[in-house]
């Protein structure tokens, strides 16, 4: 996984290391082409010094050659004053074009004993000017120069002076430029840094507000006016949240009616059950008002058959008030639900198809099983779906086991199995498909397994299906506390 | 983030030391040699001729401006010719006489005053200018000076250069003008002093070479008279200087084509009054002039 990076890290970075690198280009060309400066001044300086010098030297080589006076005594003080009063010269020595030790500032390198550098005797033309190390003179900067009249070669002049004073100067402006240059820089990256910061801030201004957008919860958090691209990105991002507010209610008021199309569904299917389950009462109250209004003014046949009158109407009520229940359109709401009791109402309604079908319910509920945070309606829907798959699934003298039990700390479980035909296998991925049905027309809408995924999803919960020859059985698994928004609210 | 933000900060510092560091220790080695390949010489062990000179500028000039001919010589020549110099004119007369110089440079005014009795022959001389082997004698003054001509001569501070050139007894010999005109008269060893002085305001007037006064024109020196022309300074050989020699300095010399740019190249270092190339000269030349204008 790659790192993550911030623009403002990646201006920072680039911009950053592009203007470092300017920066020190520029200080490295500036603090070469001075030191280079510096260094050929003084070497011309060294240079024009051993030129006037030389004039006095060479007459002294000429007066003494064509024998005209005794030079070398002249030239031996000259230049040994010209070094006492000068603290720069670290030596100066004449040598005549044999190589001879004319003349030199150190009178005991006269007598050869010299740990100086020995001169370049012959062979150019052009000063010659080295800046060296000497393990006993330090840094010097030493010129040979050819003491030539006319193109005669004499002989060389050497003179070396003290090169420190030169390496002081190219410490100093060493050090200025560095010190410039490190300031320089962090002014520039400081100012790189505050308007790198300004140019992101908008971004981070609407990454938060992206970050704060709950969509359960959609409270109003304006972001600031910004006429550049990142307000243009702003500006895109509020109209998205209200196209996605929009559709979220759309989706919601969509889920509503699937929801109630499939209850009703349900109630349909129940309608044969439900109208048995009315016709049997009504049957007996038909006959107690035909046995009473034969016998109208006996008060012992209105005592014996009005309660049989109004059990039987109580027992109809019941089961109306029931269907009601299940069919009412109420508005979703959360609120502590008995997984137990909401079973044992479901199976109430489909009791008569079950004895119709002399199928054997056995339900094992677990008595301690904690109240779960849910819609009850929704709940219930989703029982009386798995339910009625699956006495649509079972035959005659079939089994169905409805279970529930604790699951963890934070869950419970509720299972409804079947000995029924089982799901094949070519099938059991597609079975939650919304509109896939193995029933017959009209028997089915094809949305029951598939409603009942969204709710349990809806609910945080998971829903399981395994089939195992001719057994089925549809697990799920729900939370006890509901910790999460969900497209129900 | 900001773990990282401190990482990259602290390394990038680290680096910056680390270079800097680095960068120091380079730019304070300011070692540096401007030497090129040292050319070997070749010893030269032919036989050398020297060639005497009479003292009419300073050893340095003489060199600058006479040196490049001896090494046009050796280069001509089977000799290796070196200068010999001289305190006076007539020391380079002695040397000539001793054998101690092959040949020599001569003032006219020395020649014609010793070539019978040194035994001495002129064989060559420089030719001017014009391509005339003359040159002229010329009064100078300072810038500011009110002397116009010979007449405004008297009373005043004359400088001269050697008492053996011709341009030290022109004047006294060729005007009517005599030494006790002068407020005061003083000589010099050389003709560029003697045009120093006068500028310097020193002398209220001299006698130079009329050569010696055009190159210091710019510096504001007028001149105000000068001789009639006068033989130019002879290349002269004692009568017991080989001939061999005589022979290869003259022929070396006279061989210098103007017209030809080698030697237009060769002689521009030479002294400006060998610039024009030479003649060969005789004995009947070296007659003193007569007037002046």
């Amino acid at each position: 996984m790659r790192r993550f990076i911030s623009l403002k890290g990646r201006i920072l970075l680039s911009f950053g290391s592009l203007i470092i690198l300017l920066m020190l280009i520029i200080s490295l060309s500036v603090l070469y082409q001075w030191r280079k400066l510096i260094i050929e001044d003084q070497i011309k300086n060294s240079e024009a010094i051993a030129q006037s010098f030389s004039f006095s030297v060479l007459d002294a080589l000429i007066y003494h050659e064509n024998g005209l006076q005794e030079s070398e005594g002249y030239l031996q003080s000259y230049i040994s004053n010209y070094a006492q009063q000068n603290a720069r010269v670290k030596y100066i020595s004449v040598t005549d074009a044999q190589g001879n030790l004319k003349a030199h500032s150190q009178i005991s390198a006269l007598s050869g004993q010299s740990h100086f550098p020995a001169p370049i005797i012959s062979g150019f033309d052009k000063p010659v000017t080295a800046i060296f190390k000497h393990p006993d003179l330090g840094w010097i900067i030493e010129t040979n120069f050819p003491l030539r009249t006319g193109g005669k070669y004499w002989g060389v002049l050497q003179t070396a002076f003290d090169a420190e004073p030169l390496r002081q100067a190219i410490r100093n402006i060493f050090f200025l430029l560095s010190g410039l240059t490190t300031i320089s820089l962090c002014f520039v990256l400081l100012l790189l840094f505050y308007f790198a910061g300004k140019l992101t801030s908008s971004l981070s201004a609407l990454v938060k507000n992206m970050d704060r957008y709950d969509l359960q919860n959609p409270i109003e958090d304006p972001l600031p006016v910004i006429h550049d691209e990142t307000g243009f990105l702003m500006r895109r991002f509020e109209e998205l949240k209200n196209r996605l507010h929009t559709s979220r209610q759309k989706l919601i008021s969509a889920q509503k009616q699937i929801y109630q199309a499939e209850k009703l569904a349900s109630v349909g299917r129940l309608a044969s059950g439900v109208a048995h389950e009315i016709n049997n009462p009504l049957n007996g109250i038909k006959n107690c008002v035909y046995v009473l209004q034969r016998h109208a003014d006996d008060p012992g046949q209105r005592a014996k058959y009005l309660p049989l009158i109004d059990e039987g109407l109580t027992h109809i009520e019941t089961i109306v008030h029931k269907l009601l229940n299940f069919s009412r359109q109420e508005r979703t709401k959360f609120r502590p639900v008995n997984m137990n009791k909401e079973i044992e109402l479901v199976c109430s309604l489909l009791e008569y198809r079950l004895n119709e079908k002399q199928i054997r319910l056995k339900t094992v509920l677990d008595p301690e099983l904690p109240e779960i945070e849910a819609d009850a309606q929704l709940i219930q829907e989703v029982l009386m779906n798995l339910l009625i798959n699956a006495v649509d699934a079972v035959g005659k003298d079939g089994n169905i086991r409805i279970g529930t039990r604790k699951f963890g700390t934070e869950k419970i479980e509720l299972e409804v199995s079947d000995d029924g035909a089982g799901i094949s296998k070519k099938i059991i991925d597609k079975i939650f498909d919304p509109f896939f049905t193995t029933k017959e027309e009209g028997q089915g809408t094809g949305l029951g397994l598939s409603v009942s995924l969204g709710i349990v999803e809806a609910h945080n919960g998971q829903i399981n299906v395994k089939s195992d020859g001719p057994s089925t059985s549809f697990i799920i698994q729900l939370p006890i506390k509901r910790h999460h928004e969900s497209i129900i609210d | 983030m900001r773990k990282t933000f401190i990482f990259f900060g602290l390394s990038l510092a680290g680096f910056f030391i680390l270079s800097l560091s680095l960068l120091y220790s380079g730019f304070m080695d300011i070692s540096f040699s401007n030497a090129e390949t040292a050319v070997t010489q070749i010893q030269d062990k032919r036989p050398v001729v020297y060639f005497g000179v009479v003292s009419r500028y300073s050893p340095h000039l003489l060199y600058e401006g006479y040196q490049p001919l001896m090494d046009y010589l050796s280069g001509e020549t089977p000799y290796r010719f070196r200068l010999r110099l001289s305190r006076t004119y007539r020391e380079t007369i002695e040397q000539l006489t001793r054998g101690e110089v092959a040949a020599a440079f001569l003032g006219t005014y020395i020649y014609i005053q010793n070539h019978q009795e040194k035994n001495l022959r002129c064989i060559l001389k420089p030719l001017n200018k014009q391509g005339l082997p003359f040159f002229n004698s010329v009064i100078i003054t300072g810038p500011n000076s009110r002397i116009r001509g010979l007449a405004d001569l008297k009373e005043k501070r004359l400088a001269l250069p050697s008492p053996y050139s011709y341009s030290a007894n022109w004047l006294f010999k060729e005007t009517n003008l005599n030494r006790s005109d002068f407020d005061s008269i003083r000589y010099f060893d050389f003709h560029n002093t003697v045009v120093y002085r006068v500028l310097k305001g020193d002398f209220d007037a001299g006698v130079v070479k009329d050569r010696v006064a055009e190159k210091f024109s710019g510096a504001g020196i007028r001149i105000v008279y000068q001789s009639a022309p006068i033989p130019a300074s002879p290349i002269v050989v004692h009568k017991n200087t080989p001939p061999e020699i005589t022979r290869a300095i003259i022929n070396a010399l006279l061989k210098i084509n103007l017209r030809q740019k080698q030697y237009k190249k060769l002689v521009q270092n030479w002294d400006a009054e060998f610039q024009n190339g030479f003649t060969p000269a005789f004995d009947k030349d070296y007659i003193a002039p007569k007037g002046g204008k």
